[in-house]
Formats: C-alpha cells, structure tokens, sequence
C-alpha cells in the first residue's frame, strides 16, 4: 500500500486530497459525510464577517460536461453564526476554515475569530472572480501588493493559505508575494472568471451575469499556474507549499498535481452528483502510485518540473 | 444540466391563492420525468410592477408533464411565487431539471397525503399510478376550501380536510389517516404534516415516501445548503423514504435560509 499521508502547513493529513471550499460544505451534515467519503481534510465556504445570502440565481449552469459556470455570491452566515454551528477544532479530518474580506483588517478578524475557535489552518480567498454583485474591478490576488497586506494581516492570528486567481499575467510573482508576507501555503487556482449567454433570451445565463469557470476544462490551467507557481517559489528560496486545485476528477488528475509540485490537491466541481468521489479520488491516487511503484507522495512529487525549458 | 429558456404557454387551474403554469422549454423535456422530481425556476425578465429582487431561482415540483412541456402549480407564498403568477403566455422564464430523485411507484396500494401546495406533485404522482391501473387514495389538506390544490383533477378516490372546516373534515388532514392500510404512505406538504405522516408510518409499520422542501441555492448537489443531516434535499431527495428520515435529527426542526443560516421550526 502506497503511503499517502502528507504534512501541510504543519497539518499532518491522512491523503493528499482535499474537499476544496464551496463544494459540499455548506452544513457540519455535509462536511461530515464529506469527511466520511475520506478527505484529506475539509476547506469550508467562504466565511465573511457579516451574513452574505448570495446573489439571484441561476447560480450554477453546465457549459459543457461537467464544466460549470457558477456565481453562488459567497453564501455564508457570518463568521458569528458559522462559528457557532462548525467545529473548528477538527473532528475526523482537519477542517481549515476558508475565509474571505474586503480590507485586511476584517481579514485580521476573521483569522483571529478562527483561530480562537481552534482552527490550526486557515486559506484565505483573495481571488473569488466576483467578491461582489457584477464585479468587474481587480480582485487581490491580482495586485501582489494587496494580496501581501492581506497574507500578513491574517497571518498574525494563524498559518493561512493564499488562494490566488488563474487570471494574472504572472501568479508566480503573486506566490512570492505571499510566501515573504508570511503565508504557510499557497493554493492555485479559483475558478476562472467566464461568462455565458442565453441565446433565446439575448442575456447572461446567470443571474450575476460573471461567473467563474470550473470542472475539468480548468485542469490544464490550473497545472500550469502550479507548476509556474511551484518554480518561482523556489526560484526564491521559498519552501513554502503550493497546493493543486482545478478541474480534478481523478486519481491521475491528481498525480499531474503533484508532478508538478504540488503537495497536496483540493477538488470541487467533480463532487457534483457524486459526493463520495472525494475518497474514490485519493484511492485512485493511491493506485496510480503503487502502479508507478512510488511509496511515498515525496518520491515523485515535481517529477515534470526538470523537463522544463 | 443548465437553465433553458421556456415559455409561458398557457395557465389553468386558478384559485384564489394560485394557479398552474404550462412551460414549454426551448431544449428537453420530451423524456417523462419522475413525479417528485424538480425544477429550479427563474424569471430573466420580471414583469411589469417587479423588481429584480424576484429574478431569483427558486425550487418547484413538477405538477405535470407532456412531451416537451411541464406543469408547474404555484402558490402566491414569497416575492417570487407573486412574479410568476404575475407572468402571462408569451412570457419567458428559464428552467433548469428535472432535479432530483422522485417517488418510486412501487406501491399497490397507494395512499397519497397532500397539504396546500404539496398536491401538485402528488396529481402528477396519482396520474401516473392511474396510468398503470393502480387503485388509489388521496387525502388533501388546506388551511380553507381555496387552498385545496388539483382537488377536481386526482384520479381515484379523494378526501379533504380543511382547518376552518370550509370543506370536508373539519381538522388536520392527518386526522384522515387512522384507518388506512396501504402499502405504502406518500406525502407532500408542510413538514409538521410529514412529521405526523411519518410517525403514522413507523407505527403502522408501512413505508413512507415524503417530499421535502428546502431552501436551495444551485439545486444540483454543488452547494449542500439544502442538506438535510447528511442528505441532500437536491440530489438525494427530494423524496427521501422513511429509513432515511425516521431516525434524522433536523426533520421537522431545523430549516435553513440563504447564507445557510439556521432556522429552527417550531416544535
């Protein structure tokens, strides 16, 4: 049996694959069942410092199998009420709160609220693609100065996660950024900000109009903006962990990740209709692993980084 | 799945807290859906006297179909239910589905139980037991005689109860249920009502299938806001038997609104 087991930003998790945040977890039952399913651990939705019901729908549309299209508009009840329904402290899996603000003082709040809850490991979302109803400005982890101030302002209270944008010129400029303003981990990438049009009503599908793209068309994204990632970190001297997320739906999607650098993976939209794949993932990572004849995730984690140019 | 645009093509059944819509969506629907099964429904363009606010997508059961057109029964309850019933034929909404797991027709002797706007799932549930030959009875509640949805269309026997005593029994339409023996309870409605249904069931040692309701915001199993303990109300239900109900610890009690935010119902 392959080991899976990984330390992230000084988590010791069980596998390398994460429920990523917006998926399934919108309730400690499905957070639950989704730890049951054999995450890694759990990132849960953005959590803001006030009640955010989310904008009009349609949230969600397919635009080709199994890749969405969605702007749900960071439903969540407010730090205040999600820490009083959510058990941070980490039950089965650890439960890394995801958090997202406007300015980085309510970032420092935020991060302080979970960490006096418990929480050993917070991501902080600097790159939802529309943070607010029909955004079109630039989003943090688009401007590497702001993406620091918010590292640092959150990194105070607990480790955080930087959660960066697909949709820069250069995220590995973004990922130095915020490994020197102290992140423990970064993750790459959200979802890509896309737009899709009804043609019998002459309009935008959703009811946001923007929405950010997700499912398997991002996999080739998102293992370039790692493996980009990856190497500008280094090229730094920064060992600080880049973690995979978009478009996985398999094992095999999941050793590209690692391939590539990445020392731990989350995955989203291939839960949908189909909340136990979670686990069916790390299993299939597992055989690919023990197919390759690979122990441990370390022994051929960045494997395809020395066939870059 | 994705919204598709549908037209307005025709309203019938109307009372005085609602009626029925005919949608004739531009793509699908000439396959039969489950009865039990969903749509998310939004209106792109508000009618006239509507704001945006009421452009929201919101969960409805399907109350018919034909091929290539759906049945949507809709009670004036909230911002949106007002806009739709507002809409006229030539109007233009989008519907996504059909969502969700159905009921599942296995019974023989179907007894139906349907409060408010909890019948039209159930006419659609009825029609398609009559089609296949099946005996059945349906008890309908409502607050007053108006409120009784499809009464004149359920095929086979039906019993109605009202809360004012307008029509039929003067009571709770679960006061009806004492005497049955079916081999199976299916049940729509507020969830006071499927609480008792359900406990009529478990002692009765009969098989329950209820419909539940909950707030939704994508519908098809991305979200979980609509996640009833460890379900989802999206995808694993709405139509959840009563093995998956009879030991939940949030039905009947804990409801949830946009953002997720708890709400617990009165005991």
């Amino acid at each position: 049996m392959a080991d899976l087991s990984v330390e992230l930003a000084g988590l010791e998790l069980a596998n390398p694959v994460l429920l990523a945040s917006g998926i399934l977890d919108s309730t400690p039952g499905i957070l639950e069942r989704m730890a049951d399913s054999g995450a890694g651990a759990l990132v849960t939705k953005s959590i803001s410092l006030k009640p955010r019901p989310g904008y009009a729908g349609p949230t969600v549309a397919e635009v080709a199998p199994g890749t969405w299209i969605n702007a749900m508009g960071l439903p969540n009840p407010g730090l205040a009420e999600f820490l009083d329904e959510f058990d941070l402290r980490g039950g089965k899996v650890p439960v890394i709160p995801n958090l997202v603000a406007d300015t980085p003082a309510e970032f420092g709040k935020l991060a302080a609220g979970v960490s006096e809850a418990g929480a050993k490991l917070a991501e902080i979302n600097l790159s939802c693609p529309h943070p607010q109803a029909a955004y079109t400005g630039l989003l943090t982890a688009q401007d590497p100065e702001a993406a620091a101030t918010a590292v640092a302002a959150a990194s105070e209270h607990l480790p955080v996660i930087a959660k960066l944008s697909p949709n820069v010129s250069d995220i590995g400029t973004i990922a130095v950024a915020c490994a020197e303003a102290g992140a423990a981990a970064v993750s790459a990438i959200n979802t890509m900000p896309a737009l899709d049009i009804d043609t019998e009503l002459e309009r935008p599908v959703l009811g946001n109009a923007f929405g950010g793209l997700s499912g398997p068309a991002l996999l080739p994204i998102g293992l370039r903006c790692v493996l980009k990632a990856v190497r500008a970190l280094r090229d730094a001297g920064h060992a600080t962990p880049v973690i995979g997320i978009g478009g996985i739906s398999s094992g095999e999607d999941a050793a590209k990740y690692h391939l590539c650098g990445a020392q731990a993976v989350q995955v989203g939209t291939a839960l949908g209709g189909n909340p136990e794949r979670l686990g069916e993932i790390a299993t299939e990572l597992g055989d690919w692993m023990e197919r390759k004849d690979y122990a441990t995730l370390d022994a051929f984690r960045g494997n395809a980084l020395e066939w870059l140019p | 799945m994705r919204p598709v645009a549908a037209e307005l093509t025709e309203i019938d059944n109307r009372t005085s807290v609602g009626h029925s819509l005919w949608l004739t969506p531009r793509s699908g629907w000439e396959e039969q859906p489950e009865p039990g099964q969903f749509v998310m429904v939004s209106l792109p363009h508000p009618p006239t006297g509507f704001g945006q606010e009421v452009c929201d997508a919101v969960p409805m059961s399907v109350a018919g179909w034909e091929p290539g057109r759906l049945r949507l029964t809709v009670k004036n309850l909230g911002p949106t239910s007002a806009a739709l019933l507002a809409c006229k034929p030539g109007d233009m909404l989008t519907v996504t589905g059909p969502l969700g797991r159905g009921f599942s027709l296995k019974a023989t002797q179907p007894l139906l139980m349907g409060g408010g706007v909890g019948a039209p799932p159930l006419l659609f549930l009825a029609q398609r037991f009559a089609a296949q030959g099946v005996e059945l009875v349906t008890l309908l509640g409502g607050t007053t005689a108006d409120e009784i949805f499809h009464r004149s269309e359920f095929p086979g026997t039906v019993e109605i109860a009202t809360d004012d005593g307008s029509a039929g029994h003067h009571g709770f339409v679960t006061e009806l249920l004492d005497s049955r023996n079916p081999d199976m309870l299916y049940s729509c409605g507020p969830e006071p009502m499927l609480v008792k249904g359900l406990e009529w069931a478990l002692v009765n040692d009969i098989r329950a299938e209820l419909c539940l309701e909950r707030y939704m915001a994508c519908g098809v199993g991305l979200c979980g806001v609509c996640t009833i303990d460890r379900q989802l109300v999206c995808q694993d239900g709405p139509v959840l038997g009563s093995e998956q109900l009879e030991h939940s610890v949030e039905f009947g009690k804990v409801v949830r609104e946009a953002g997720g935010i708890v709400r617990h119902t009165p005991a």
